[in-house]
């Protein structure tokens, strides 16, 4: 049998959601309320693999090899320093064989990932929202970095299409266990020079609704330069089309949050997707 | 100008021990760096994140800079040429590390 998909979400990993008192602010408050409820959505669902999307910013992969998408596969992945230690103090739990029959599975199917068998190092794209949603410590995770700092970049189409082949393989795979997808970054940000802090507030309500089932091949047909004008931090969207990509169109987006935050210059989304199918289905072991 | 071998410095500091060498002594440490024009290695030891991110470095690349000196994003972003931010949520949470 294949494995199942159990919880699929998108957030935010801005660093300032490191801090989690309500008292800041009405919008805070709101974002941590919508942190809370994904988090008790993969507390009940309880996936045994993450499978996690996201961008290193420089953390671990640098302009020696940059890869446009990479995926771990090693036994455990060390925290990112990122100038001061790290969001999270103990290394994570990484799940090798199934993160080498993906990659296998996406290297046949023409999808050439730089594949890390150790020494990898993840960063707030990972930090950040991981503690949120689980605060239990076996869950094993499986990085899936997407090039989003420096270019060229990997097109929306692309993107995609690898999300749909990861979807694929998953299915392919014969082994018994539960799993979540996660993306996280975005939405719009810029973070230098003289747009630094703008915020697109007009672009985000766009692809937030492009994350409707029945809209979701819009996202696959937008560009670059479409993104850009959000701001360099917007192609993180490219980890939630990615994930997108990898979800039929049972699972429907819920969103939780969209609160532009001017002190973390963000948009911060956050997203559920749930399957109605699964609702009654309580995961086994 | 070498935009790789700046990037490649500014990279080295996510390293505890080669950050800590570099806030020790960083005339010092920049002297044994090579590859780097003059005008270059005053911009990171005076940490000119303005002519840095000019010159094109990955405003990644310049944060690694920016925590040795202990300056928050917000405040890079604003150095590299942007205005404050303002308005709603303005003056709420914004530093995302200890």
């Amino acid at each position: 049998m294949a494995p199942r998909l159990v919880a699929a979400a998108a957030c935010s990993h801005a660093p300032p959601l490191v801090r989690t008192d309500r008292d800041a602010s009405a919008a805070w408050s709101r974002l941590n309320d919508a942190y809370d409820a994904l988090a008790k959505q993969f507390v009940d669902k309880a996936p045994e693999v993450l499978i996690v999307i996201y961008d290193d910013h420089f953390d671990n992969f640098f302009l020696n090899a940059m890869p446009t998408f990479a995926i771990g596969a090693a036994s455990s992945y060390q925290v990112a320093d990122e100038g001061f230690g790290g969001f999270w103090g103990t290394p994570i739990v990484g799940e090798r064989e199934v993160a080498l029959a993906i990659a296998e599975g996406l290297v046949g199917r023409g999808f050439d990932l730089t594949v890390c068998h150790g020494d990898m190092q993840v960063d707030h794209g990972v930090t950040i929202p991981l503690p949120r949603l689980s605060q239990a410590t076996n869950t094993r995770v499986i990085p899936i970095v997407v090039n989003t700092v420096w270019p060229p970049y990997p097109s929306p189409a692309r993107c995609w299409d690898l999300g749909v082949a990861l979807r694929e393989v998953l299915d392919s795979i014969e082994a018994d266990f539960s799993y979540g997808i996660l993306a996280s970054g975005g939405l719009s940000h810029q973070l230098a020079g003289e747009d630094f802090g703008v915020i697109r507030t007009d672009f985000d309500l766009k692809f937030m609704s492009r994350l409707e089932a029945g809209h979701r091949m819009e996202l696959r047909t937008m560009t670059i330069a479409e993104i850009l004008q959000a701001g360099d931090g917007a192609l993180e969207v490219l980890n939630w089309i990615t994930m997108v990509g990898a979800l039929g169109p049972e699972w429907e987006a819920n969103r939780l949050a969209y609160e532009p935050i001017s002190s973390a210059v963000t948009g911060m989304g956050v997203f559920s997707f749930e399957n109605a199918s699964l609702d009654d289905t309580r995961v086994q072991g | 100008m070498s935009l790789y071998q700046v990037s490649k410095l500014l990279y080295s500091l996510n390293d505890p021990e080669v950050r800590g060498a570099f806030i020790a002594d960083p005339k010092a440490y920049l002297q044994k760096v090579s590859g780097l024009t003059l005008q270059e290695a005053n911009a990171v030891a005076d940490h000119d994140v303005r002519t840095l991110h000019e010159m094109g470095i990955s405003i990644y690349l310049i944060r690694s800079l920016e925590y040795v000196h202990g300056v928050s994003l917000v405040e890079t972003g604003v150095a590299t040429g942007g205005n404050r931010p303002v308005g709603d949520n303005a003056d709420e949470v914004s530093e995302g590390s200890p």
